[in-house]
């Protein structure tokens, strides 16, 4: 009787497994558009860009109304068929750098850059479109340190990050049964290091999750804005000039119509919600 | 009433006004005049200049006086001013504003001749009336050398070609002390030459005045001379001249005029004591000269010539002289000959046909520079082929005044060794040939944007992944968990054998029952006939051995009835196994024949095991 009794919990054990293995299949197709609209709308997309490439030359107007055609289909695919990916956004930003709207441009760049932080082409397109932005602010240098002490935050997808913590955090465990029953092998240094390793990749996909959840970068989208020392017209503006589209944030503070923002040099400021964008 | 109370306020206001320009009397407007007023009050002497001033009263806006009937002077203007001024004057309470307007046109007259010159009428127009000066008279006293005062003039040739410079030089010999020292040099305003000042050596241990000369300046040196049998001090400088027209011209007397103490009287002065000195003016006329400039010939005048007149000499020298095609090669000219160098230039050395033919030239050309009796000329060339060998002459074609004829003064040419360019690498340096062609490296262009990614595949893959996705994510979850279970169970599992290793007793006592079951079950498989009321007991015996850690061979109740006992076990449970052990015993001892048989006996025997199971737990 017990022999059956354990046979049966084997037999549950893997269905289980089973049924894990293939639920996420049909828990993420739970989109408005089916694969093949966002295929259509992605080929409609591709097609109205390269009309507007061969356009620009001869009549930029239509161009630039083709361009955004082609971004509402990019954006399209984005916000209804909930697919997030960098390479999207980066065409996106392609579309509005092309229209000559810089702000959305480094947008979507910066979206992009969530997915695809090391993609040479995102970090050329947007290091150029950064370069055509009328605001010159000095990133904090202690951004830079922290840029480069936790580069694997940085330069690493989530994806990758999240593979890689996986990878590591199992190699914990197995390392870690491989020492329970040799007693020796493998050194507890080593073990350590691994683990290290996967709580540095845990932390950084906590921030991620943190930063999601808390203070999210934006873009300023409108040519110019007037930045102002409170959350109203009446305050005075905060800066000689006003802010031009391209300007990088953080949010510090929002209030509905107005948002306060940090800049990259660490001054802050408040700007109407209407004329940013925020990464996320 | 009415008509009547205006009229005498308007009567009223015309008596205050009355009143008021009474008090304030009106501004006097005087007649217009004219007048010529010589301002010098000294003698005068012919070729020294004296103040000529017209004085235009009673109005500021004269237009210019007419002055094409002065003759016998040479006239300098020196500008035009308003002369007004305005007073008031109060007497008994009356107060008199007086206002005064007047113009004066000022004049520098040089005589020409000696005897009585007349300043004739000059007509001035004034706010449109015309206007006439009186005439005046004035006495110019022709000057005369004396003993103490001598001036003489040379030049440095007498005859000269057109464009040839000429120095003139003039000395004042003077015997006495003096000072306000001036010179008249007519020959200064004569059209027919220009000027210059030559380069004096300043530093030469000598000392150097600055001395008026007809209006300008010029550097003067103290020395001695001697003339005529006599010391003199003397004051010497020095004017360049280029005709710019032939003819026999003269220069005309020069005078120096000075003021020299002849005495002292006492002084008449409330600010001063003593004695002051008392001046006398004495000027000094200059001997005549003339000069004889020919026109240059035209017979044998080369194309190129470009005014040098006089005796010219070029030396050239050039560093480096072993370079690569292209090198810089610094190229310098010496210019000599002329006593005066400043003016001296060089004609661009593009025009130099040979040079310009293997060399590159700049098309600016710098300015020479003075040193000592030379002019210096810089150059900048650069061969344009390794087939040069040499800077060939630079000529200078000029007209030699001594001999009267068209020469060519050259340079020697300069050797040069001029090498291909190479570029040399370190393969090169090495001797390993041949030399692979310079290769440029390729620069990325950072303007413009990169291409759009269309692999539908790479780009509607969903890419949202956080710490949430193993959550959200199944077979992430799994991935992450089964290790990590997996572990946990090892490890139970591992602390479970090593607990057990380490305490066999224990081992063996939580093992009993399960010991006994087997038995009792095995047994009872094994067939009727072997279940045996012995064999009961010694299951049950081991089973207790095992649980109280005693050995198992020849327990009976009583032996296990004070460890029992001890462990609170109930006094009805060791009661029961006593009673279970006498059972057994005595179906033993009897042969096998009893009440009881060997199942009921295991069944009891298990009851018992539960009981105590659950007690000692």
């Amino acid at each position: 009787m017990k022999g059956c009794l354990s046979r049966l919990t084997v037999r549950s054990c893997l269905v289980a497994l089973c049924v894990l293995w293939v639920l996420p299949a049909f828990a993420e197709d739970d989109s408005p558009l089916s694969q093949a609209e966002i295929l259509d709308l992605f080929s409609q997309a591709r097609e109205l860009f390269h009309q507007a490439i061969d356009m620009e030359t001869l009549d930029p107007e239509e161009a630039k109304a083709l361009y955004r055609q082609a971004a509402l289909r990019f954006e399209r695919i984005v916000e209804i068929g909930g697919v997030r990916n960098g390479r999207l956004h980066y065409n996106i930003g392609n579309a509005h750098f092309r229209m000559g709207d810089i702000g959305r441009a480094i947008l979507s760049y910066l979206r992009a850059e969530r997915f695809i932080p090391n993609d040479p082409n995102l970090r050329q397109n947007l290091s150029y479109a950064r370069s055509r932005c009328m605001d010159k602010i000095d990133e904090q240098s202690r951004k830079k340190v922290l840029r480069t002490l936790f580069f694997w935050h940085y330069d690493f997808s989530a994806k990758v990050r999240l593979a890689a913590f996986c990878v590591l955090f199992a190699t914990i465990w197995v390392l870690a049964s491989i020492r329970l029953l040799s007693r020796r092998f493998p050194s507890i240094w080593i073990i350590a290091v691994v683990g290290a390793i996967s709580v540095c990749l845990l932390g950084s996909l906590s921030m991620d999750t943190i930063k999601d959840a808390g203070n999210p970068t934006g873009v300023v989208l409108s040519p110019e804005v007037v930045a102002r020392k409170g959350d109203s017209e009446t305050y005075q503006p905060s800066f000689e000039n006003p802010l031009h589209a391209g300007t990088e944030f953080l949010l510090l503070d929002d209030r509905g119509n107005w948002y306060q923002i940090e800049l990259s040099d660490g001054r802050s400021c408040w700007v109407t919600s209407k004329d940013v964008g925020l990464v996320r | 009433m009415n008509r009547l109370g205006n009229i005498s306020r308007q009567v009223i206001l015309a008596l205050l006004c009355v009143v008021i320009m009474g008090f304030i009397s009106t501004v006097e407007a005087g007649e217009v005049s004219v007048r010529a007023v010589v301002v010098e009050r000294g003698e005068i002497f012919v070729g020294e200049s004296f103040h000529f001033e017209i004085r235009i009263d009673g109005s500021d806006t004269p237009a210019e006086p007419d002055l094409s009937g002065l003759t016998g002077f040479a006239v300098q203007s020196l500008g035009g001013g308003a002369n007004n001024s305005q007073s008031i004057t109060i007497i008994n309470g009356q107060m008199t504003e007086h206002v005064k307007r007047g113009y004066v046109f000022s004049y520098a007259l040089t005589p020409q001749r000696a005897g009585e010159l007349t300043i004739p009428s000059l007509q001035v127009v004034v706010d449109g009336k015309r206007l006439a000066t009186r005439p005046t008279t004035i006495r110019v006293s022709k000057p005369t050398e004396t003993e103490d005062f001598k001036l003489r003039m040379s030049l440095s040739k007498t005859s000269c070609y057109v464009g040839e410079p000429v120095v003139l030089t003039v000395t004042f010999y003077f015997g006495k002390n003096i000072n306000n020292v001036q010179f008249v040099l007519p020959i200064l305003s004569d059209p027919r030459f220009s000027f210059e000042d030559p380069d004096e050596n300043v530093n030469n241990g000598s000392q150097w005045h600055r001395v008026p000369v007809s209006g300008l300046e010029a550097l003067a040196e103290q020395g001695s001379g001697r003339l005529e049998g006599r010391s003199f001090s003397t004051l010497v400088f020095r004017k360049v001249l280029v005709p710019n027209a032939n003819g026999e011209i003269d220069i005309p007397q020069a005078t120096a005029a000075c003021q020299v103490l002849v005495g002292y009287e006492r002084s008449r002065s409330l600010f001063s004591i003593g004695r002051e000195g008392q001046y006398k003016r004495f000027v000094a006329p200059s001997n005549e000269l003339t000069l004889s400039v020919r026109e240059l010939p035209i017979a044998g005048k080369p194309p190129n010539f470009s005014g040098h007149t006089g005796e010219y000499r070029l030396t050239a020298s050039a560093t480096p002289t072993d370079v690569n095609v292209g090198d810089p090669i610094t190229l310098t000219i010496r210019l000599s000959g002329p006593p005066y160098l400043k003016n001296e230039t060089l004609p661009p050395l593009r025009q130099q046909a040979s040079l310009a033919r293997d060399f590159k030239i700049p098309e600016e050309q710098a300015p020479g520079k003075v040193e000592g009796s030379s002019k210096i000329f810089t150059q900048t060339v650069r061969a344009t082929n390794d087939k040069v060998k040499e800077i060939p002459p630079i000529e200078l074609s000029y007209f030699d005044s001594k001999h009267g004829e068209y020469r060519v003064a050259r340079t020697e040419p300069i050797p040069l060794t001029v090498h291909s360019t190479r570029i040399i690498t370190a393969d090169h340096a090495e001797g390993r040939e041949p030399i692979a062609p310079a290769k440029r490296k390729l620069r990325a262009w950072t303007e413009g944007i990169a291409h759009n990614y269309e692999d539908h595949l790479s780009v509607l893959e969903n890419q949202d992944y956080s710490l949430m996705t193993l959550v959200r994510t199944p077979h992430w979850l799994l991935a992450t968990s089964i290790p990590f279970l997996a572990f946990v169970c090892l490890f139970v599992g591992t602390m479970v054998v090593r607990r057990s290793q380490a305490d066999p007793a224990r081992r063996k006592a939580k093992r009993a029952y399960a010991e006994l079951v087997r038995e009792l079950k095995s047994l009872n498989k094994a067939g009727e006939g072997r279940l045996h009321h012995g064999f009961v007991l010694d299951a049950f015996r081991r089973y207790l051995g095992s649980k109280m850690g005693v050995s198992a061979g020849s327990l009976t109740g009583s032996d296990v009835a004070g460890a029992l006992r001890d462990r609170a076990v109930e006094a009805e449970t060791i009661g029961a196994i006593d009673s279970f052990f006498e059972s057994c015993e005595a179906v033993h001892y009897s042969g096998g024949a009893g009440e009881e048989d060997p199942e009921s006996l295991g069944v009891r025997a298990l009851d018992l095991a539960k009981k105590l199971e659950r007690e000692l737990r």
